[in-house]
């Protein structure tokens, strides 16, 4: 059970850290997303600059059909949106090429999620297993906080 | 033995006890403007007379008219040209005089609006690739401007199509749209240093000493910036209560609080401030920087304009109402990826909810009419409450009568709204399939109403009814 929670751990890690060096990543209004003006800059690791005139949000974490799914969720799906936001990579394609990228500009962690969270064709899990390896990641990390704790003392 | 309750006796007697059970402060509302902006008002006669029947029919109190800058459109200006006289004929008015007069025909009010300068009135030696118009626009062009438009649409100027007849008042004027934004104002920045908000402080300052050297009671609103900029400084845009800070002559200290910089020698002067909380997500999602305003973010600039009057840095030394001129989503249908109709109508009360909730007065929805998808409908908006060919979306039932509900404390819901008429408004509940009265209470018509009532303790489907008029249901989310 330890062993499987530490790989659930692992995982969790690995979703943002398997983005490509970042570039400024921009999420758009819903409909809206060759719109440049109305594009938000999410803040990145890497630092924060504009996005290139014609960014879409094609390359987003999350489709906006999406995120609204996940926030009718509640709070945990807000957070989990937000959580995508923060660990997507470039969603900027120009002409100048990112080949690290995959094809669709998606995020790892926003693909993952997106796909269980039911994407566009609404036949996925919802934000159950999402919440799940969240919860179970953190269920790992307070073990390990509390045998820590039991060691010492 | 007394005869046995009616229906509807038991349901007045209902409606009674629970009325007593709720605090009567909780009714305590606010004044709440609606309207929209959208170019058809400018359009042809017909096509806009007809888009402005709509807009009276679902309760519009104004409409945001882009009135230009109509003077004419030499390189040089004009010899001879009196900009300050709204006669004289190197203006032509006739449109909007046209589109003012039909608004104001049938009760709504008008907020006249212009961005762009002619070519005359751009500041010298603008850089290739920079829209025309938006250069360094001269402030005292703009003043003279002012003094044209708030001559002319004072209530006492006559209108030329319509012998001893005067053009009507407008409710505002509103100088330039989103400069914050280099697609409408620049430059944006020098080096690492912000340009426009300086720029934008004399424009706004000289349009309002026009206006008002020829109308004391001439009210002048902020341009309203768009939500998003650009994090760091060189770019397109600037973020909006950074944007407002500059103008107002604010900063944060290293400590998060807010100082005055100095010198300011000629501090912002506007009645109004005005933004648009354009929101990536619901309406409830807070814009992921601290400097961007999206619908629940007002705060950000209503600290900033509470400080700047203060301080001095915001006059006249009143206080300054703040307005949204424009917000909005795109629906699917039409747009396969703007927000499904019902959750567009949702999205539209829930927005309107939330902003009256954080003080602003007045609220320009962008737009009446979807526009046609072209080039693409990424590249354009879906977001009116009635289709492209007339037809309602759910959503013109949402601006009409707009109602919320939200969990409140000690298991109550909190129930807003906005409703159409006068008279007495029942908040209802559904139990089965029948909709039973929770509470009772008198609206006005396009007046906000906000009741507490007792919830079940489960997600409650809830409506209100006044008159003839029902409003679409809410369930908490």
């Amino acid at each position: 059970m330890t062993r499987a929670l530490g790989a659930l751990v692992a995982l969790a890690l690995a979703l943002p850290a398997a983005a490509p060096a970042q570039a400024p990543q921009t999420n758009a209004p819903a409909g809206n997303s060759a719109i440049d003006e109305y594009l938000e800059t999410v803040p990145g690791a890497s630092g924060n600059a504009r996005p290139a005139q014609g960014a879409s949000n094609d390359a987003s974490g999350l489709t906006p059909a999406e995120r609204v799914r996940l926030e009718k969720a509640g709070p945990d799906g807000e957070a989990l949106a937000d959580a995508v936001d923060a660990t997507a990579p470039s969603a900027t394609p120009s002409n100048r090429g990112s080949g690290e990228l995959d094809p669709s500009g998606r995020a790892p962690a926003g693909e993952v999620l997106g796909t269980f969270a039911g994407g566009e064709r609404g036949d996925g899990m919802g934000v159950a297993l999402p919440a799940i390896l969240l919860g179970a990641s953190f269920a790992a990390i307070l073990l390990v906080l509390l045998r820590r704790r039991r060691a010492a003392s | 033995m007394p005869a046995p309750l009616s229906r509807r006796q038991l349901a007045a007697w209902l409606i009674a006890l629970v009325g007593l059970a709720v605090p009567a402060s909780a009714d305590a509302a606010r004044s709440l403007e609606l309207g929209f902006l959208d170019r058809v008002y400018t359009a042809d006669p017909a096509e806009r007379d007809a888009w402005l029947d709509r807009s009276a029919a679902v309760s519009a109190d104004i409409v945001r008219l882009d009135i230009g800058w109509p003077a004419q459109k030499t390189p040089t200006r004009p010899g001879g040209f009196d900009a300050r006289d709204p006669a004289d004929p190197h203006y032509d008015f006739a449109r909007a005089d046209a589109a003012i007069v039909a608004a104001t025909a049938r009760g709504v009010q008008v907020l006249a609006s212009f961005t762009g300068a002619p070519p005359w009135a751009d500041g010298r030696d603008r850089p290739a690739g920079v829209t025309p118009g938006t250069w360094k626009p001269s402030a005292q062009a703009l003043e003279e401007y002012g003094a044209a438009l708030g001559r002319r649409y004072s209530g006492t100027f006559p209108d030329p199509a319509r012998p001893g007849r005067l053009l009507p008042k407008v409710r505002a004027f509103q100088v330039w749209n989103e400069p914050n934004l280099d697609k409408y104002l620049n430059p944006q920045w020098n080096g690492r240093r912000t340009a426009a908000p300086a720029l934008y402080r004399r424009m706004l300052t000289a349009f309002y000493r026009g206006a008002r050297s020829v109308d004391s009671s001439a009210l002048v609103v902020t341009a309203g910036t768009g939500p998003f900029g650009d994090p760091r400084p060189g770019g397109n845009r600037i973020m909006p209560a950074r944007f407002w800070r500059d103008v107002l002559c604010l900063r944060r200290t290293s400590q998060g609080r807010l100082a005055t910089t100095s010198p300011c020698p000629s501090p912002a002067r506007f009645d109004v401030l005005a933004h648009h909380p354009y929101s990536v997500g619901r309406p409830s999602r807070k814009a992921l920087n601290a400097d961007d305003v999206s619908i629940p973010d007002i705060g950000k600039l209503t600290s900033l304009l509470r400080y700047a009057e203060k301080t001095g840095r915001a006059g006249p030394r009143t206080r300054h109402p703040m307005w949204v001129t424009e917000t909005s989503y795109d629906s699917s249908p039409p747009d396969p990826n703007g927000v499904e109709e019902a959750m567009h109508a949702r999205f539209l009360a829930e927005a309107f909810y939330l902003l009256s909730r954080q003080g602003v007065d007045v609220i320009t929805w962008f737009q009446i009419r979807d526009q046609a998808p072209v080039p693409s409908f990424a590249a354009t908006n879906q977001s009116g409450v009635f289709f492209r060919d007339g037809r309602p979306k759910l959503a013109a039932a949402a601006f009409r009568f707009p109602f919320v509900t939200e969990r409140a404390h000690g298991g109550k819901l909190r129930a807003w709204g906005r409703s159409p008429v006068d008279g007495q408004l029942t908040i209802e509940r559904l139990r089965g399939s029948i909709w039973r009265p929770v509470r009772s209470l008198n609206v006005r018509r396009n007046g906000t109403f906000l009741a507490l009532v007792p919830g079940s303790g489960t997600p409650d489907r809830l409506r209100a009814r006044v008159d003839t008029e029902t409003s679409l249901s809410w369930t908490q989310g």
